[in-house]
């Protein structure tokens, strides 16, 4: 891999993440991750949508014109979005009853028109698509995060409907990890996703921190997940 | 002059450009619709047969309910001003029960969408959320899958009708039709008393709609309203022959002893029939042989 491929991936993943830095997209993301398979999956929804714009919009880069991009980013972004839509609700469609609005609200991601607007309508096709796929992933991966976090604490359980994702066999998949009956019901309402959030940040922060401290040490690249257990 | 013509030109070029990526991003999305499309609908139906077997034992019926349905309307037993689906389940083409889609307006956050399976005695066959915003942990108890709460309700009627009087009291209905905290006879969810209230207040209006209408949740219509419209048709048309036959009928009989004794005229109870049906709340199976 190249070090422009490298620092796209440590950019999504870690030190520009989309959802713990620029802090973008906050609405889906603290709406849908009451459960971590909720989050996974609108998680995915949007990691389409962000590598299918990034790619059109930096094949298209060339025949733009500066005052109409904007309108055409949207329209992309618009279009894919729609098309992601209707797939999920044709092949995954109790998910996509589970989410509901928020699938269609991808539109309004601004982690979206964000990067094709300021990355991906200035590099090449390959560097805006690793853009995008590392962004996606870097937003799933903290999704995916806190709905375990708030998961964990409101039902003591992972993988909950898992089924709705994975197929029928897959409900096997939900685990209890805590013997809770009734859980903390502060997780799974609005105020615990802006906790849970809040605490995330600090963990990232301070992680980052610590490592400055230790300059000889180099930047992780791993993922947010394995980073904050 | 020059310059305006660049202008312009620079104009029709981005608008020219606009208008083809928004014919790209029209073309996508009519591409996956038209691929999709039938995908989807096979899902919403199978979402709804699977809904209404959990409401009414499908080993009950043999019909295809989801196409099976008339619409009604009713702002104050189906809590919204529009058209709901009734689903009519049928056994060897004979009615066996409806299945009221009922919404409960006045939950803790906005509306609960219910499915209330009612057989042909009026007892309650199943009840399921079908769509609710409650809050999680509390007020979403009202879903199967996180409590049974809402299987308590199978088996209820609108109430032991054949009190003393042999008439229902609809207040005594009304009364029992409520949590036990409000001196009803219903169970709560604790930390939910609005969502239960009105769930139970739904379920009660389901009913009641499903006992008004009856047998004409069945009729051959797509709406109720035009099974209403079509039957008032049918009882003037009757009322107007009966009172023809009347009018023969008058030389053999005084006039007025016509309705109490009349032997050899099978068309005289008719009108008294529907006189009966035209009451709200009069029971559509009452007929008057004796």
């Amino acid at each position: 891999m190249t070090p422009m491929m490298h620092e796209r991936v440590r950019d999504g993943l870690w030190r520009d993440n989309p959802a713990l830095v620029q802090l973008l997209g906050l609405c889906p993301l603290l709406a849908v991750t009451g459960t971590l398979v909720n989050g996974l999956a609108l998680g995915i929804a949007t990691l389409l949508v962000l590598l299918g714009s990034s790619t059109v919009v930096s094949l298209i880069r060339h025949q733009l014109r500066p005052e109409i991009r904007i309108a055409v980013f949207v329209m992309i972004i618009a279009s894919l979005v729609t098309a992601v839509e209707l797939l999920m609700s044709a092949w995954f469609h109790e998910l996509h009853q589970v989410l509901g609005i928020f699938v269609p609200l991808i539109v309004t991601n601004c982690a979206i028109l964000g990067r094709a607007e300021a990355f991906a309508s200035r590099h090449p096709p390959t560097v805006a698509a690793m853009d995008g796929l590392m962004m996606g992933l870097g937003f799933c991966a903290v999704l995916v995060l806190l709905g375990g976090m708030r998961e964990l604490l409101g039902h003591g359980t992972l993988f909950r409907g898992a089924e709705f994702l994975f197929g029928p066999s897959a409900s096997a998949l939900q685990i209890r990890v805590l013997p809770l009956d009734d859980g903390l019901l502060l997780a799974l309402l609005p105020p615990g996703a802006f906790i849970g959030l809040g605490l995330l940040l600090a963990a990232k922060n301070w992680l980052d921190q610590r490592s400055a401290r230790q300059p000889a040490r180099a930047v992780p690249v791993a993922s947010p997940t394995t980073q904050s257990n | 002059m020059t310059a305006q013509h660049a202008a312009i030109r620079q104009m029709l070029i981005a608008g020219g450009l606009l208008l083809a990526f928004t014919l790209a991003g029209v073309g996508l999305v009519a591409l996956t619709y038209d691929n999709t499309l039938q995908q989807i609908e096979e899902n919403r139906r199978a979402m709804l047969l699977r809904q209404l077997s959990e409401v009414v034992p499908h080993t009950a019926y043999d019909n295809q309910p989801q196409d099976d349905v008339i619409a009604a309307k009713d702002p104050v037993l189906l809590g919204v001003n529009e058209h709901l689906p009734i689903y009519r389940l049928r056994g060897d083409g004979e009615p066996v029960a409806t299945v009221v889609t009922a919404v409960a307006p006045d939950g803790y956050s906005g509306e609960i969408i219910l499915l209330v399976g009612v057989d042909r005695q009026g007892e309650i066959t199943g009840v399921r959320v079908a769509g609710h915003k409650e809050t999680p942990g509390l007020g979403d108890a009202i879903e199967r899958s996180r409590s049974n709460w809402i299987t308590q309700f199978r088996g209820e009627t609108l109430g032991d009708a054949d009190n003393d009087d042999g008439e229902s009291d609809s207040e005594a209905i009304a009364q029992r039709w409520q949590l036990r905290r409000d001196g009803g006879e219903f169970d709560q969810i604790s930390g939910a008393t609005i969502t239960a209230r009105a769930v139970i207040s739904a379920i009660h209006n389901a009913l009641l709609f499903q006992q008004r209408h009856g047998e004409l949740l069945f009729a051959d219509a797509d709406t109720l309203e035009d099974a209403l419209a079509a039957r008032e048709e049918e009882q003037r048309r009757e009322a107007l022959e009966a009172a023809e036959d009347r009018e023969d009928a008058e030389g053999e009989a005084a006039p007025d002893a016509v309705d109490d004794v009349e032997p050899e005229e099978p068309a005289a109870p008719t009108p008294e029939d529907s006189d009966d049906d035209s009451e709200p709340s009069g029971d559509p199976n009452d007929t008057d042989d004796a």
